[in-house]
């Protein structure tokens, strides 16, 4: 139910102290294909994540058409809570790796 | 088990001839469940443990210390009234702040919240009582006791004076060497032991103990607030704990955690502590917003817009909250990047707050208002709350905090965002539930006269703090001098102050005048639909309903008669003792028949003898404290010897057909979740003393082993992990054993745990003997400090696993134990792998990474 919020939580958590040890370790000049290694890995780790919550979303819209004719009131509620909560994840996931593409990783 | 249950999931109201129990009931019935159920009289009435007496102690407690919280600020405000004031001297000044800040976060608004949760969750979810009331006794005497005592370290000038954050190293032994920052490093102690026993008892609650039928989709957006709170605590809880025992080791003992000198961090503190602290805010206000979701359908009579979304909220919230912390720390220089993360995670939980607000504006403009008190706290916090939202989106631009940080702008933030968001509507919430509680409702007159003075109260005295702070004047200075011109500003705050203390007053008046709990209730003057509103009695409801919508009192007509006819689920008390219906999580299906204790002192002494331990250790007098300890761990004994009474009665009808046992083991029984919970509690502390070593390592890892000589020999962990993994295979073939004991004990069971507990205890004085073999000690460096920390963090489970392998032996010796009687023992399995878990990877950290670097 509440998995795309545990995404965004291991996300959130990765990105962090991600960017805390390179800086730590002056690590910030790294280079790979041409981009900066913090904004490179963290673009990359943003789409894989908002990618698996996606995944999350679809799997839970499709449930509701799985032929099941003896959900209950519970269940939907369920299933509405999962939808809503991956569309939220998404967003804060989008938004929270937004600052890699616009502030420099340790200035 | 259950054998009839089609009732309990329907969507319509129950027709007459579906009613579970007939009528009229036999005579004698009603008069044996109010027997059972009746508070003891006299001093024993202290014994008390059922939550209608606890809650209303508890709030009653909470307000004490609101009071004398807010008499601390009417001191300081009288300090600051006018430039250069010599009325309060600095040091005083610096005790006051930090108890104000410690008392209003610490005693009055967690304990206010959880106390609340603790009174109507039960009404909410027409449950007889929460699944542990001598827990709930036990976290209230601790916090009411404990508290008390802390608060009296002001008449000694021992108070702490560093702040409510306590941030070293100030209040490290260099510059704080008096015991002043012991009284909060352990005072905060048991108030986090309570604070945690009561999240325990709010989980188990709501997922386990509802009326039939109340499935999730059914369930109070209040109960669903209570839930994500007391998930919050387990996961917040253990950051400020592993703080404390760091600074305090700090302290004591000279480890070196926080001092830059030998390799430690300042930082470290804040990061534990604000991943706490902000948390804490969000742990404050939800319960307060689901009171609120609660109150608005009732004041506006329609339902709450957006039910679905509310939760949605609630449960994101919940989440981002965690991910805020370091909005504290925008000043310490961090690096850029990091502080935008949290500047964007700070934006984005405006969301689920902005959700809720429309939801509750929907509603208000959706309905017709009742325009009596509670509706006046709802819609001033609306006002208040916005304000102190939209200041708080201010404060989270990083850029605009440099220049904000810590001046009075923050403070009116927060007072705005505290005051708005937990304090109007825990007084709605006093003025919308007293009927519940009282004879008498409290009074109209009392009550608009109490808000209007505490509404212009706040925003006198810190809308004006928003200026002083944009002027430039610091926090938590005693003074200043007139040239700077805060002068006239400060005395419109002073003023303002007081003016809020007027309408508290206003409100102790008029619950001197009309609150009259414990008697018969005042019915439901707000036509409310929620369970909470039926006929009660200490028993709380004659009958436990089938809930069919989320406002049962206005979908399900005759409701409450029928409840108090006795019409519906376990009309009586077919034990003869205390119980509740226990029911599944989701769909809320009856499983079993709860038997609940009565009256009792074991927790009562416990938590005296708990708070009398932590406050021996303050004042360094060990010897009468680890009397108190012991004493403490005893009652703690004495108190569960009975908790696991086996499969000693009959299965019970409840009525409709359903059949329930009276006594189950494993992942369905109650005690089950509760260790579970407490596991997270464990394993989230664990993980902060695990993010604490990486911490240390990352800022300073010159003083890491750079070499094999500063490492013990492998073999060392090795025989560690070897003695762990024998004594959780010795108890996992004791459990084996106990399967084949029918009805009675094993001494092989009992054999084979005294072998494993000799196992557990081993590995933790390998661990400290390896470090002393390459003459590692632990005041010497962080990395030093950390690694003994793991260890005697280590042999603090295995004393625990010692202590419950004692008892579950001496239970099976005494014959309490047995293959179908064995929540004891499943328990104490439980507690025993975890720990052996957490010791094999604290040794894989401590012995394995060191050398990964190499």
């Amino acid at each position: 139910m509440f998995a795309s919020l545990l995404v965004w939580a291991a996300y959130f958590a990765f990105v962090y102290l991600f960017n805390a040890l390179v800086c730590a370790r002056n690590l910030d000049h790294l280079q790979l294909l041409g981009f900066g290694i913090v904004p490179l890995t963290i673009a990359v780790v943003t789409v894989m994540a908002a990618a698996f919550v996606l995944a999350l979303l679809i799997n839970a819209v499709r449930s509701r058409n799985d032929g099941n004719e003896h959900r209950n009131s519970s269940s939907s509620f369920l299933r509405y809570l999962t939808v809503a909560a991956a569309l939220f994840s998404i967003l804060a996931i989008g938004w929270g790796g937004l600052p890699a593409l616009l502030v420099p990783p340790c200035g | 088990m259950a054998s009839d249950q089609s009732a309990i999931t329907t969507q319509r109201p129950i027709k007459r001839s579906e009613f579970p129990s007939s009528v009229p009931r036999p005579d004698g019935e009603l008069e044996e469940l109010v027997r059972i159920w009746s508070p003891p009289r006299g001093l024993r009435l202290i014994s008390a443990v059922n939550n209608s007496y606890i809650g209303v102690w508890y709030i009653g407690a909470s307000m004490l210390f609101f009071v004398l919280a807010g008499i601390l600020a009417l001191m300081m405000r009288a300090q600051l009234a006018v430039p250069e004031n010599r009325l309060v001297g600095h040091a005083l000044y610096n005790q006051l702040f930090t108890m104000h800040g410690t008392l209003m976060m610490f005693l009055f608004a967690v304990p206010a919240v959880e106390a609340m949760g603790v009174y109507l969750l039960p009404n909410l979810q027409a449950a007889r009582d929460l699944p542990f009331p001598r827990l709930s006794a036990y976290a209230f005497w601790a916090y009411f006791v404990g508290g008390l005592a802390f608060f009296c370290s002001l008449f000694f000038g021992l108070a702490p004076d560093g702040g409510w954050f306590m941030y070293p190293p100030l209040t490290s032994y260099t510059f704080s060497s008096g015991i002043n920052a012991d009284f909060w490093l352990l005072g905060i102690g048991f108030i986090e032991i309570s604070a945690i026993a009561g999240a325990i008892e709010i989980i188990v609650g709501v997922l386990k103990t509802r009326a039939p039928g109340q499935s999730l989709d059914k369930l109070p957006v209040y109960s669903w607030a209570m839930l994500v709170f007391a998930l919050m605590i387990v996961f917040a809880f253990p950051a400020i704990i592993v703080a404390t025992v760091l600074l305090e080791l700090e302290r004591a003992f000279q480890w070196p955690f926080f001092l830059a000198d030998k390799g430690g961090d300042p930082l470290l503190w804040q990061h534990l502590f604000w991943f706490f602290g902000h948390p804490e805010v969000y742990i404050i206000f939800l319960p307060a917003a689901g009171m609120v979701s609660m109150i608005v359908p009732a004041m506006a009579q329609t339902p709450l817009v957006a039910y679905r979304l509310v939760v949605l909220a609630i449960i994101g919230t919940g989440f981002l909250s965690f991910g805020l912390w370091v909005h504290h720390m925008f000043t310490t220089g961090l690096p850029a990047l990091s502080v935008s993360f949290f500047s964007a995670a700070s934006m984005a939980v405006s969301i689920p707050s902005g959700i809720q607000v429309f939801a509750w504006i929907a509603t208000l403009a959706s309905g017709t208002l009742q325009w009596k008190t509670p509706s006046y706290f709802i819609l001033g916090f609306l006002f208040i709350f916005t304000m102190g939202g939209l200041t708080g989106v201010m404060v989270a631009m990083a850029p605009f905090d440099w220049q904000a940080h810590d001046t009075y702008f923050v403070v009116a933030h927060f007072h705005y965002v505290l005051i708005g968001g937990m304090v109007f509507p825990l007084f709605a919430a006093f003025y919308y539930w007293a009927p519940t509680i009282s004879s008498r409702p409290l009074s109209e007159r009392l009550g608009k006269t109490s808000f209007w003075l505490m509404f212009t109260g706040v925003n006198v005295t810190f809308f004006t703090m928003h200026l002083t702070g944009l002027m430039g004047m610091p926090r938590r200075t005693y003074t200043y001098i007139a040239d700077m011109g805060w002068g006239p500003l400060n005395m419109v705050s002073t003023i303002g102050a007081f003016v809020i203390a007027a309408g508290v007053l206003a409100f102790l008046i008029d619950l001197a005048k009309n609150f009259r709990p414990f008697g018969a209730d005042a019915g439901n003057p707000w036509n409310a639909g929620t369970l909470e509103w039926l006929p009660t009695g200490n028993y709380q409801t004659r009958s436990i309903p089938i809930v069919t919508s989320r406002e049962p009192l206005w979908d399900q007509p005759n409701l409450a008669a029928d409840v108090r006819e006795g019409r519906y689920y376990l009309p009586g008390a077919p034990t003869r003792s205390r119980e509740t219906i226990v029911t599944s999580p989701i769909e809320a299906r009856p499983q079993y028949l709860l038997r609940m204790p009565g009256p009792s002192w074991p927790p009562v002494l416990a938590a005296l003898f708990t708070a009398a331990f932590f406050f021996g250790l303050t004042l360094k007098i060990y010897l009468p404290a680890f009397a108190c300890g012991t004493l403490a761990i005893s009652c703690v004994m004495w108190w569960i010897w009975d908790t696991d009474p086996g499969p000693d009665a009959t299965p019970v009808d409840i009525g409709g057909g359903i059949v329930l046992p009276v006594y189950v083991t494993g992942p369905v029984s109650h005690s089950w979740w509760a260790m579970v919970i407490l596991l997270l509690v464990a394993a989230t502390a664990f993980v902060c003393l695990l993010f604490s070593y990486f911490f240390l390592w990352t800022v300073n890892p010159q003083v890491w082993p750079a070499n094999k000589a500063g490492l013990p020999h492998l073999g060392w962990p090795a025989a560690s992990a070897a003695s762990y993994l024998l004594s959780s295979g010795l108890v996992f073939a004791s459990g084996k054993l106990l399967a084949r004991s029918p009805g009675r004990g094993s001494a092989a069971v009992t054999l084979t745990i005294f072998v494993a507990i000799l196992l557990v205890a081993l590995p933790v004085a390998i661990e400290v003997l390896g470090h002393q073999s390459v003459r590692v000690w632990p005041t010497s460096t962080s990395y030093a400090a950390i690694v003994y920390t793991l260890a005697a963090w280590q042999g603090l489970f295995a004393a625990v696993v010692i202590l419950m392998g004692l008892y579950t032996s001496a239970r099976s010796v005494a014959g309490l134990l047995s293959a179908e009687r064995r929540v004891t023992f499943d328990n104490m399995q439980l507690f025993w792998h975890y720990s052996v878990a957490q010791g094999l990877v604290s040794l894989a950290i401590v012995h394995l990474f060191p050398r990964s670097l190499w």
